[in-house]
């Protein structure tokens, strides 16, 4: 029956093709709206770590003294931390692993005579970064854990950078001269882009990730400076590099792997003690003085990664798919309508109710299909759209295989709902009306 | 003569096709008005007065690496090769580019108190020498710019004496109007406010700080510097591409990067925005194709379905034109319904907006405008169907099917 029913679908299309195009150009114009606006916000709240993400966790440490706090979160906590407290949390050897983290960067000159020397961002990271992040090596491995402590001029390259200084070759050994001095390539990681920058959200959530890595141990040795953001809420002079690290100024940024409740009470006990140690010495004097430990998605919530102006276009794109179906079901009212003396005839013979019903849902869910595949076409067009209109969204726009079944579901499912009233309404007309002669 | 009470009680024997209509017209209606006003907020953000000579300034860094780099004279020879440019009107040493989202910003406040109290404000800390009024294009408001003796160059921390201030910042912490020669203080200490510009943009836009900032007679010695230059409108795609090779002509021990005019910079940094007005413009554009064609296909259906009626009518006498004035009629009849619930549910989706998103409602003009926008689509819709019906033969009325 169902061939029979499709076979009947075909016909009545080509019957009226004028109105079929229409329905077919609104469902189509719907879901590309939709899945184009849908792609980006599922895209941007996806989870960038799903293996993981419940076992990283951020500290934030209420270092304020009285009076101060961060106003642009409800909890009020710095979101960096200071170089004093970075060290202090890494003598803790409950965290499965950990590391301390700064953005930086350096002018690196290229041992090529013709490429000109050009700046890089770079993050200063202990060596447990590559695990905790699962970061891919093709080349070579991270540095010893020695080097976390007593400071080496190594490194761990990206492939890009990799491809732009060595030609892509297995570079381990070799050297960088960065700013005049020279770093030894310790390992080489494959393209990584974890979308959103999670680790560090402090300059923009989907900034590219950085393609050169080096020790955190290095900061004091090379005065090496915040490429980020810097916090001073006290009143500090501050004019050598060893009084900044000394200072209250938050500018760098702390995760942990705590793999189960238990090891995050155990953590949290011994960060509580240091805070009451350092409370002892005249430090956290404000009353909320504290830790707050979130994991990666508490993290992205916590930094509304997902913005508002990115909400008000889902509903809005609800809003026009709703539109699109409106407009559907009046169309369908009308063909299917038209057809009636046809239907009639049909009852007349013999056909039941569900039958019409049917093969009348099979009509709508063909036009559906074709809908639903002109809106994948044109939500193809939306996302370049959208590309070109947010630089930063470049590794963001595109539909994976979920996304791209959704659409047609999606089409198939809306324009069946948008039939069946009236699928129902033909197929309880009288036959009798129709085969008398006007 | 306006046959209304026939077009109501016609329009209830075809009630679905009439309530779909009207959903139809409402939510677009809801729909348009509200996206159009977001993207007129939008593009007032983006054209608010900075106070700056925007498309005459550029903005890169200079990196400089290698020991032996003589940061002030370097500085000192870089600026003046560029004020001998021909065209270029200024250039500036500075720490912050206004507009580029990257900047450093302190709280300040008029009195000596030492907590934290409400009439502390924030404000953006930029660095410069007197040619910084020259080279953003500013204007003075009131007071003096600095005087050659009391700019600093300096590697460590300085504290001003004196200090410029933007009469926004002005007039949030001096409400008796007494600025100017006043004290200002932050970290600790305190400086004389020598004079006040008019406007001046910080580095970012969405901060209720944005036109607060405050200006300190420094040079700082530092590798983390702006270089700002103006130079002539229709020079400025020429230098953008002619800076860095010239300036490592004179030295090549630095990397010159991120040459952008500020043009480009506030592109970037309103690009959240500018996109969002772009793809409101789009769901407008569609939303209300979608409804023009959904509403020419309803009534060609309508008219279908009504083809003995009309024919009937005109085989007793009614003219062409009174076949097209009733369909228009019962046509402007609907959309005015729809309109009606429509206006509703846009004031709804604007309260909606209002509270959840803190987006400030529809001023009221938007309604009524829209309603005529709403009223030109329905009656362009249903234009040439009205046209075929009037074109429907008398002697219709007579044939059996």
């Amino acid at each position: 029956m169902f061939t029979y029913y499709l076979k009947l679908s075909c016909l009545s299309i080509k019957r009226t093709p004028m109105i079929t195009m229409l329905m077919i150009v609104a469902i189509g114009m719907g879901i590309g709206v939709s899945m184009t606006v849908l792609t980006v916000n599922y895209l941007m709240g996806k989870d960038p770590i799903p293996s993981k993400s419940s076992e990283l966790f951020h500290v934030q440490l209420f270092t304020y003294g009285k009076g101060s706090r961060n106003s642009r979160v409800d909890d009020e906590f710095p979101y960096q931390v200071t170089y004093q407290d970075a060290m202090n949390l890494h003598q803790s050897n409950i965290p499965t692993r950990k590391t301390r983290s700064l953005a930086t960067g350096f002018s690196i000159i290229p041992s090529i005579a013709d490429q000109p020397p050009f700046l890089e961002s770079a993050r200063a990271i202990d060596s447990d970064f590559f695990t905790m992040f699962k970061i891919p090596f093709i080349y070579g491995e991270v540095w010893d854990k020695s080097v976390d402590v007593s400071s080496r001029n190594v490194a761990v390259i990206g492939k890009e950078l990799n491809d732009k200084l060595f030609g892509g070759e297995n570079s381990v050994g070799r050297e960088m001269n960065m700013e005049g001095k020279l770093f030894t390539v310790v390992g080489v990681i494959d393209d990584w882009q974890p979308t959103p920058r999670f680790y560090d959200l402090n300059n923009g959530s989907f900034n590219s990730s950085e393609l050169l890595f080096i020790p955190f141990s290095l900061l004091p040795a090379l005065e090496l400076p915040s490429w980020g953001n810097n916090n001073g809420w006290k009143t500090e002079i501050i004019n050598t590099y060893q009084e900044k690290l000394g200072s209250e100024d938050l500018w760098n940024q702390y995760w942990v792997e705590l793999n189960n409740t238990a090891q995050k009470e155990e953590y949290l006990d011994w960060v509580n003690g240091y805070i009451s140690e350092q409370k002892k010495l005249e430090r956290f004097t404000n009353d909320k003085a504290g830790v707050s430990l979130k994991n990666v998605t508490q993290w992205l919530n916590y930094n509304t990664v997902v913005s508002s102006d990115n909400s008000i276009l889902v509903g809005l794109a609800f809003m026009f798919l709703v539109v699109c179906m409106i407009n559907t079901l009046g169309l369908l009212l009308s063909k299917f309508l038209n057809r009636a003396p046809e239907i009639g005839v049909r009852r007349a013979l013999g056909a039941s109710r569900r039958t019409i019903f049917f093969q009348h849902l099979v009509d709508v869910g063909m036009i559906g299909l074709a809908g639903g595949l002109v809106g994948l076409g044109l939500s193809q067009i939306g996302l370049m759209g959208v590309k070109s209109l947010y630089s930063d969204y470049n590794q963001l726009v595109q539909m994976d295989m979920t996304m791209m079944i959704g659409s047609i579901a999606i089409a198939i499912t809306s324009s069946v709902l948008a039939g069946m009233y009236p699928a129902w309404v033909i197929c309880k007309t009288n036959p009798s009306v129709y085969l008398k002669i006007q | 003569m306006l046959e209304i009470r026939p077009i109501l009680s016609a329009l209830t024997r075809h009630k679905s096709s009439t309530f779909l209509m009207i959903l139809q017209i409402a939510i677009t209606f809801a729909v348009v008005i509200n996206s159009i006003s977001i993207i007129k907020q939008r593009l007032d953000l983006m054209n608010r007065d900075t106070g700056l000579a925007e498309s005459e300034m550029i903005a890169f860094n200079i990196s400089p690496f290698g020991e032996n780099y003589d940061l002030e004279h370097n500085f000192k020879a870089d600026i003046e090769l560029l004020r001998n440019t021909p065209g270029v009107i200024d250039a500036l040493v500075t720490n912050m580019v206004p507009i580029s989202g990257s900047g450093s910003s302190s709280t300040v406040s008029a009195t000596e108190d030492d907590a934290n109290n409400d009439e502390d404000r924030g404000a953006g800390f930029f660095r410069g020498d007197s040619h910084i009024l020259n080279t953003f294009g500013l204007k003075l408001a009131s007071g003096r710019n600095f005087k050659p003796n009391e700019i600093v160059y300096s590697q460590t921390f300085v504290e001003p004496k004196v200090v410029m201030i933007t009469q926004s910042l002005a007039d949030k912490l001096y409400p008796k109007n007494d600025a100017l020669g006043n004290q200002i203080y932050f970290w600790g200490t305190s400086a004389t406010i020598v004079g006040i510009i008019e406007k001046l943009a910080g580095p970012w836009p969405s901060t209720t700080q944005f036109m607060d900032n405050l200006i300190q007679p420094i040079i700082s010695l530092s590798n983390f510097n702006r270089i700002i230059v103006r130079i002539e409108k229709s020079l400025v795609s020429e230098m953008l591409v002619s800076v860095e090779k010239t300036l490592l002509a004179r030295n090549a021990n630095r990397v010159i990067s991120n040459v952008r005019s500020l043009d480009e910079i506030k592109r970037r940094s309103y690009s959240d925005d500018y996109a969002m007005t772009k793809i409101l413009w789009s769901v407008v554009i569609l939303l209300i194709s979608i409804t023009l064609l959904g509403i020419i296909g309803i009534v060609s259906f309508n008219v279908n379905q009504r083809i003995k009626q009309i024919g009937t009518r005109r085989a007793l006498g009614a003219r062409k034109i009174d076949i097209q004035r009733y369909f228009i009629t019962e046509n402007i009849l609907i959309t005015s319904m729809g309109l009606v619930v429509g206006t509703l549910i846009a004031i709804v989706f604007s309260l909606y907006l209002a509270q959840t998103f803190s987006i400030p409602q529809i001023d009221w003009y938007y309604y009524p405008l829209g309603t005529l926008v709403m009223l030109l689509v329905g009656i362009s819709a249903v234009w040439v169907p009205a046209q075929r019906a009037s074109n429907v033969s008398p002697a219709v009325a007579t044939q059996s099917i």
